[in-house]
């Protein structure tokens, strides 16, 4: 009987032996891995925080205790994905978005160097230098329509060509997002230089 | 039929639902031609096909399908504008309608080249043939009315039949707007109306005492 009960005792050490043998087997591991690691872990966290701040589920200040709630390298990812998340909703055809989005990181910088003034004059000038640009570009599609209607006999006040489905019209909007894209990617960089400096 | 000018009638004389059609010849340039509620390709209940008897009709008026250059729609029902898919289809023709039953057209297959919306639409053919549009909602959101004030001619659409109005259960509906818009098109001079369907009469009323006559009978379905 006590030949036995030894015999089962040592098959269960050397089970648990066997186990922590391979577990010491594998390698350790890299620094770059444990940081992707951690990234993977805290990423969602700063982008879940922006998401409901953009849904309106959080206000400002559910925005800055969430950004100021984890520390150490967790919180640097935390806050680097919500402010990278915010800076992505700065976008010229979503205006209550990228206003929202601003609001936000001012909040979050706690307006350090003037920079809810710097971002607003910043927005304000793109924004109407685009709607202007493309205001003038519709009315210059509108024109070249008119006349085209006008070549086949269609004209007068009862009529406005329809121009949602021009695809000149499309490609020259593109085109002109596309040019305004660097001034925005300025907007952002005011807040990502002061927000992530690390 | 020819009716005077370069105005053309097709009244629908078949059994089952289709619309009435009319048409300005030579309207546009290059002899294109302006229609108005080219109806079915086939009617759906017993498949007659409306918009081939059309097609024929125009040509016994010695008028060529293939030039039609404009389709201009009173509002977005099937029975109105199915046809207009076709012909857009097959002779490049231009769609004029009302935004706001654009949605109903387009579930049909088909696009909208023009907006049709208060004020005058200028044709080639000069200042005769200038045709205002008035925005009458009611039967429909986006239901337009079409006035010729040289020839003093209402195409009524589904606003106005004969001793009769158009119904006002289809979505987008309204008794109130209706009145008010058939309130708006009694206040024009007319001495003719093409209505949208034959019901009871061939839908084509002729002389200003029918007219006026007509307005006083529907007054009392408003
Ligand atoms: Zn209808």
């Amino acid at each position: 009987m006590d030949h036995e009960k030894e015999t089962e005792e040592e098959r269960v050490k050397s089970a648990l032996e066997i186990a922590m043998e391979r577990i010491s087997g594998l390698p350790e591991l890299t620094p770059e891995e444990i940081a992707e690691q951690k990234e993977r872990e805290y990423r969602p966290v700063g982008e879940a925080l922006a998401n409901k701040y953009m849904q309106e589920i959080l206000d400002e200040n559910d925005l800055l205790s969430g950004f100021n709630d984890h520390q150490g390298v967790a919180g640097t990812i935390v806050r680097r994905a919500l402010v990278a998340h915010l800076c992505r909703s700065i976008q010229l055809d979503d205006f209550q978005a990228t206003v929202r989005a601003m609001n936000g990181l001012c909040q979050l910088a706690g307006d350090a160097e003037g920079i809810r003034e710097k971002a607003n004059t910043a927005w304000t000038r793109i924004l109407d230098d685009f709607e202007n640009r493309k205001n003038k570009t519709l009315q210059e599609n509108e024109a070249s329509e008119r006349e085209r209607l006008n070549v086949l006999g269609i004209s007068g006040s009862a009529v406005r060509p329809n121009l949602k489905d021009n695809e000149s019209l499309k490609k020259k909007l593109d085109e002109l997002h596309a040019s305004f894209e660097p001034g925005l990617e300025g907007l952002r960089a005011v807040f990502l230089q002061q927000l992530q400096p690390e | 039929m020819n009716v005077f000018d370069n105005f053309h009638v097709y009244l629908w004389r078949g059994n089952d639902n289709n619309c009435n059609t009319c048409l300005l010849a030579n309207a546009l340039n290059e002899g294109k031609h302006l229609i108005v509620d080219p109806g079915h390709v086939l009617t759906p209940s017993y498949r007659e096909p409306g918009l081939e008897r059309l097609a024929q009709e125009m040509r016994g008026d010695g008028v060529d399908y293939s030039s039609i250059g404009l389709v201009v729609l009173t509002h977005g029902h099937p029975d109105h504008c199915e046809a207009a898919v076709s012909i857009q289809k097959e002779t490049r023709a231009l769609i004029a309608m009302h935004q706001a039953d654009e949605e109903m057209f387009q579930m049909l297959g088909g696009r909208v080249d023009i907006y049709l919306q208060d004020g005058m639409l200028e044709l080639a053919a000069g200042k005769q043939s200038g045709l205002q549009i008035l925005h009458s909602p009611g039967h429909s959101p986006g239901h337009v009315a079409i006035y010729w004030p040289y020839r003093k001619v209402l195409i009524a659409g589904d606003c106005i039949f004969y001793r009769s109005t158009g119904r006002t259960d289809f979505p987008g509906g309204s008794s109130d707007m209706l009145r008010d818009s058939i309130e708006r098109l009694s206040r024009l001079d007319i001495e003719y109306i093409l209505c949208g369907h034959p019901y009871g009469h061939p839908g084509f009323i002729q002389g200003r005492d029918d007219v006026r006559e007509n307005f006083e009978l529907i007054k009392d379905y408003l």
